[in-house]
């Protein structure tokens, strides 16, 4: 079984390292290069220090600003395929949109990946909210949620069923029509982890039925809480499934908080690139119901340090015991992104990861 | 750094099909090549260190049945390329791709990255599609017209190119797509990828000649081959005034005897051919493609169980190397080498028939 699926320990991830940027939304000429070497760097860290998993975000033109953030960005299931290839025993999960790639392709790639990675492949399935990239596309955004889920849950049936039939199918449903359908090779343990972050009502069903984890936006792990009884009550009790829950942080962990303070200033207000925090807190709140709308009205500077995800700065101690309180909500792990991940992963490895383990949330 | 597989140097040689279980030999026998990552893995990096200029894999969807069901278990290519080239380090290798069903917004990324992960050593096969059944399968239609099959091509490599090339945001408004403001980073690592095509139908040469580094053809032999050289560069330098280079395929059993040669193939090319598949196979190149005239297809069927309906370069590391130099003398600019177990064959290949092509002017040492 792959080593996401066990354990009791609060898994960490590193997120949105193939993008240009990562997760920080600034113009600051040190910030990450999101480059195939950098990328090669990040995982090889992470995979020694003992993190669970990578995992990419899949964007196909920028957001604008001064950084166009987010237009440098490596094709997240080739990035998976050669990061798998490098590495021994962290998971690594490609993002793929539902409505871009084939579920024949996708059945296959993935499977591909697995194989390489000797099961250590995950999928995080997108369903689909940028409409600018779906204009890009030349593919129509469905304005209704119920559409979007629709198709995302046969094309994730095609996949499955492709992944656990021997020998050929047909398939007849309302987006395909696929004759004679078969695939080898298979994941090697049958299936991969599944990953999703829809956050309508739709989109939390579709996460209840079909995914391992729910990737979600919390304010703190307080209201986080909350969300992770909704959505674990939904899969148990409308699908009689587990799910586990993720969330979003972003570190900035130094030895003092007036280091801590200064380097925040530095790269997500002095050198933020607020036209392009403006542009995606748009687009959010126009077609994504990631946000709430307080959330939104609240959240430049979050979207600036960490792409609206939540805080963990400061002290070693600090952030550790942050971290913590997000898996006594009840949380199965969360993404962690860096304004650099090689220079600031390893600080966090040593300092933060071993008061983890002393505070019982992880082995390593 | 120049692109290795452009250089114009020596005849190049390539590995074809090792993502696809029983590689191009349509067999039963029981020590066929498995196509597993791992000996895939383990064969790139003999291929990498014995100087083998690239690595060829096949996109295939479905098995063409038999026994065997010959190339059900195929790795994908373009991750295959990914992880291949993760761990290679002068080797180029090709991702072969339907323009049918790849969106050209996704594979330009993919591809750009795949170059990246191997420092500008990434290649594109672009296959505009001739196997019916796979259409079936994607819930597509095969365009019948040749014309429509490469018109589609021809606007998606448009597209390709366009992303590749373009600082900023575009838009595309043409027959098969519409997009708006389209934009894409990283360009690949190195400029635009070389191209391999292996159209055989006049639209499908025409789209060779005009966007292909290379031509990917099936021939008879040196002879006929020089003939289809001569037309083919022809029609690029007349047509579009660009020079191409031709490729075509080969299927290699080298031992230290003549005996030892013709024993081999016989045994996983006639007692174990899988003969319900190479029916199938011959069936649907007939039936959907022109990749083979009739009188080929004829002639061909023990070459198909060998080795795909390739060209046979069977016997001792001299004859090989004399087989591998007629098609240079013919104007090849290099080919496609499979082996029923590459791994296993590969490095006696590299051992013995490599110093002789190097010491005939061929091959240019590594």
């Amino acid at each position: 079984m792959n080593s996401m699926l066990k354990g009791p320990d609060f898994k960490l991830g590193l997120f949105a390292a193939n993008c240009s940027s990562g997760s920080a939304v600034t113009n600051a000429p040190d910030r990450w290069s999101g480059s195939w070497a950098d990328n090669v760097a990040a995982a090889k860290i992470a995979d020694e220090v003992g993190l669970d998993f990578l995992l990419p975000v899949a964007r196909w033109i920028g957001y604008g600003g001064a950084s166009n953030y987010h237009n440098d960005v490596l094709d997240p299931t080739t990035w998976m395929a050669g990061l798998l290839a490098v590495t021994k025993n962290i998971n690594v999960f490609s993002t793929v949109h539902t409505a871009f790639t084939h579920p024949i392709v996708a059945a296959k790639q993935f499977a591909t990946a697995d194989q390489i990675g000797n099961g250590r492949a995950g999928i995080n399935i997108v369903a689909g909210w940028n409409k600018t990239e779906f204009d890009a596309f030349g593919i129509e955004l469905p304005l209704g949620h119920d559409d979007r889920y629709q198709r995302a849950q046969e094309w994730w049936d095609v996949i499955n069923k492709i992944w656990s039939t021997q020998g050929r199918f047909d398939h007849a449903g309302k987006f395909f029509n696929l004759k004679g359908v078969e695939g080898l090779p298979k994941p090697v343990n049958g299936r991969i982890p599944v990953i999703n972050a829809g956050s309508s009502e739709q989109g939390r069903d579709f996460a209840s039925k079909n995914a391992d984890f729910i990737f979600t936006v919390v304010d703190n792990p307080t209201d986080g809480g909350d969300v992770v009884k909704l959505v674990s009550d939904n899969a148990s009790e409308k699908y009689q499934r587990k799910t586990g829950v993720l969330t979003l942080g972003h570190v900035v962990c130094r030895p003092t908080n007036s280091e801590v303070d200064e380097f925040i200033d530095y790269y997500a207000n002095k050198n933020a690139d607020w036209v392009a925090v403006d542009n995606m807190m748009a687009l959010m709140g126009q077609y994504a119901k990631s946000f709430t709308p307080e959330m939104l009205a609240t959240y430049r500077t979050r979207f600036a340090a960490g792409d609206g995800s939540c805080p963990l700065t400061g002290t070693p101690d600090e952030v550790a015991e942050r971290i913590y309180q997000f898996a006594k909500a009840g949380f199965s792990g969360m993404t962690i992104a860096f304004f650099d991940y090689t220079k600031e992963l390893p600080y966090f490895a040593q300092e933060v990861l071993p008061r983890l383990v002393s505070k019982g949330i992880r082995v390593r | 750094m120049a692109k290795a597989l452009l250089d114009g140097k020596g005849f190049k040689l390539g590995l074809f099909s090792p993502n696809c279980s029983s590689g191009l030999a349509v067999t039963k026998a029981p020590d066929r090549w498995t196509g597993s990552w791992e000996d895939n893995l383990r064969l790139a990096k003999i291929a990498d260190e014995a100087g083998i200029d690239f690595l060829l894999p096949i996109a295939r969807w479905i098995g063409y049945g038999g026994e065997t069901n010959f190339h059900e278990g195929v790795l994908d290519p373009t991750t295959w390329a990914a992880g291949l080239l993760a761990n290679t380090k002068r080797i180029s290798i090709f991702a072969t791709i339907h323009t049918a069903f790849n969106h050209p917004i996704v594979v330009a990324k993919q591809m750009a990255t795949v170059d990246h992960i191997g420092g500008g050593r990434a290649g594109i096969n672009i296959v505009a599609g001739w196997n019916k059944p796979e259409y079936d399968t994607f819930g597509m239609d095969l365009p019948q017209d040749h014309n429509d099959r490469y018109a589609l091509a021809q606007e998606w490599w448009e597209i390709i190119k366009k992303i590749w090339t373009t600082e900023g945001k575009f838009d595309h408004d043409g027959k098969f797509f519409k997009l708006q403001h389209v934009e894409g980073m990283p360009k690949p690592f190195d400029g635009i990828l070389p191209v391999l095509n292996a159209g055989s139908s006049p639209q499908g040469r025409e789209f060779a000649a005009r966007n292909a580094n290379f031509a990917f053809t099936v021939v008879g032999g040196p002879e006929d081959g020089a003939e289809v050289v001569k037309q083919v560069q022809a029609q690029a330098k007349n047509d579009y005034k660009r020079d191409m280079g031709v490729f075509t395929l080969g299927h290699v059993v080298c031992k230290p005897t003549r005996k030892e040669a013709d024993e081999f193939l016989h045994y996983y090319a006639d007692e174990y051919a899988d003969w319900n598949a190479v029916d199938n196979l011959m069936t649907l190149q007939g039936l959907h493609s022109m990749s083979f005239s009739k009188e080929m297809l004829e002639m061909f069927r023990g070459r198909f169980a060998a080795g795909h309906g390739s060209c046979p370069l069977i016997g001792t590391p001299d004859e090989v190397a004399d087989a591998i130099e007629g098609f240079a003398k013919a104007g090849f600019g290099g080919m496609t080498i499979a082996f029923l177990d590459y791994a296993k064959e590969l490095p006696y290949f590299a051992q013995e028939v490599l110093p002789r092509l190097e010491k005939k002017g061929v091959r240019v040492p590594k």
